[in-house]
């Protein structure tokens, strides 16, 4: 008998390939599906919502200085030269620019360098004979599977 | 059911609990009243406020004189502003900004409170009248669309009352701005001319409703994704719990014919 150990993105992909190992003939107690954790104390705060992360905080600061800028410099450009449809864009242009660059650096003077960290996965482990190997690769290899190993004992 | 839930879908659309920063969705309401609510998932309370923002700035002429200001016409601005309605318009501004800064202070109250509690709920709806369900998307794609049409973005993370309503208001604002025109003008190298077409009472709302639906569209996204995996995750620990004595988990033992 063989462990095939891979490893997903949740996606819906997840789902649908553990309903076709039931229909390959896998039973369900040799499938094992786990869902990873981010280690750290990070974990507690990532179960609350997306909101904290830094993708997010990266963006607010932006959003807000462009539409900021974008109504000032439409203000103003009404009695410039272009008008104020060209003086709003690029004002809120150099807004956004402005505001990810102020949250850019205020996110490095506060942590430092951060590794990214990609989001933690789901990892499948199914137990098969050897003549099965070949079509559960096949299966999982044809729905986004990120990596996968075999052990044999 | 637990009494409080995390996040609820149906066919009109995706509403969730999220942690956010008060300030910054008090000056959403500040920017344009109503989407601060809107960001927090309070739809309809959100669409009155911005209905009355826009009804009562219009006829007040605050964005006329906003413009005035920053060009720096002053006394010009003083003699657009119409006094009967600018007046009522104070309350009404910080009535807004106060109550979604209280409201998403409390919403970060009950995120602690639901965030242990594991997560059963449908996740897919299909009625004869329409379909909805939750899947991965892309938060920068949601974004983009509502750049260029907000409401668009909105759609896409079934945020759909806020999206129809976004796109109501967009096809209005931009109508009444001439901003379409205006840019036609400047293209075809008309200066002058695309300056007179514009109604700056109407051009002064597109920065808040573009910037801010593409935020609230960016936001929902991740939401969206966030309850995805998070549903995801408890289904796989509830119906496809470690079963046999695997050697990577040698501690849970065999309890595979329970399930």
């Amino acid at each position: 008998m063989i462990e095939i150990l891979s490893i997903f993105k949740h996606t819906l992909k997840v789902e649908v390939i553990l309903g076709a190992l039931l229909h390959a003939g896998i039973e369900r107690k040799d499938i094992t599906a786990v869902s990873l954790e981010r280690p750290g104390p990070d974990a507690a705060l990532s179960s609350a919502g997306p909101s904290e992360s830094e993708r997010e905080a990266r963006l607010e600061l932006p959003f807000i200085l462009a539409t900021a800028w974008a109504v000032i410099g439409a203000g103003v450009g009404y009695r410039l030269y272009f008008g104020p449809v060209i003086w709003g864009i690029g004002a809120s242009i150099a807004g956004f620019l402005s505001g990810y660059l102020i949250s850019c650096i205020f996110q490095f003077l506060k942590k430092g360098k951060k590794i990214k960290q990609s989001e933690p996965g789901v990892v499948l482990i199914i137990h098969c004979r050897e003549d099965q190997r070949q079509r559960i690769e096949q299966l999982l290899s044809e729905n986004e599977v990120l990596g996968l190993t075999v052990f044999q004992y | 059911m637990s009494r409080r839930y995390p996040f609820s879908l149906s066919c009109l659309g995706l509403s969730q609990l999220s942690r956010s920063n008060p300030l910054v969705i008090a000056w959403w309401s500040a920017a344009f009243p109503g989407y601060g609510h809107m960001l927090i998932n309070m739809h309809i309370k959100g669409n009155i406020l911005i209905l009355f923002e826009v009804i009562i700035n219009l006829n007040a002429h605050l964005n006329q004189a906003t413009a005035y200001s920053f060009s720096g016409q002053f006394e010009l601005a003083k003699e657009v502003l119409n006094s009967r309605w600018a007046l009522i318009y104070i309350p009404f501004y910080f009535f807004c900004i106060f109550d979604s800064y209280r409201s998403a202070k409390d919403i970060n109250q009950l995120c602690l409170l639901t965030e242990q509690t594991p997560v059963i709920r449908p996740i897919f709806e299909m009625k004869s009248y329409s379909l909805s369900y939750l899947d991965k998307r892309s938060p920068r794609i949601a974004m983009l669309w509502s750049l260029f049409l907000p409401g668009t973005g909105e759609l896409y993370c079934q945020r759909t009352i806020t999206a129809l309503s976004l796109m109501i208001w967009t096809l209005v604002i931009t109508y009444f701005s001439h901003s379409m025109e205006s840019l036609q003008w400047l293209l075809t190298g008309n200066i002058d001319v695309s300056k007179r077409v514009l109604d700056m009472e109407w051009l002064l709302f597109i920065p808040s409703l573009h910037f801010g639906a593409a935020y609230d569209a960016y936001r929902g996204t991740l939401n969206h994704n966030h309850f995805f995996v998070r549903e995801q995750k408890d289904y796989l620990r509830r119906k496809w719990p470690v079963k046999r004595a695997h050697p990577l988990f040698p501690e849970n033992g065999w309890n595979g014919e329970s399930n």
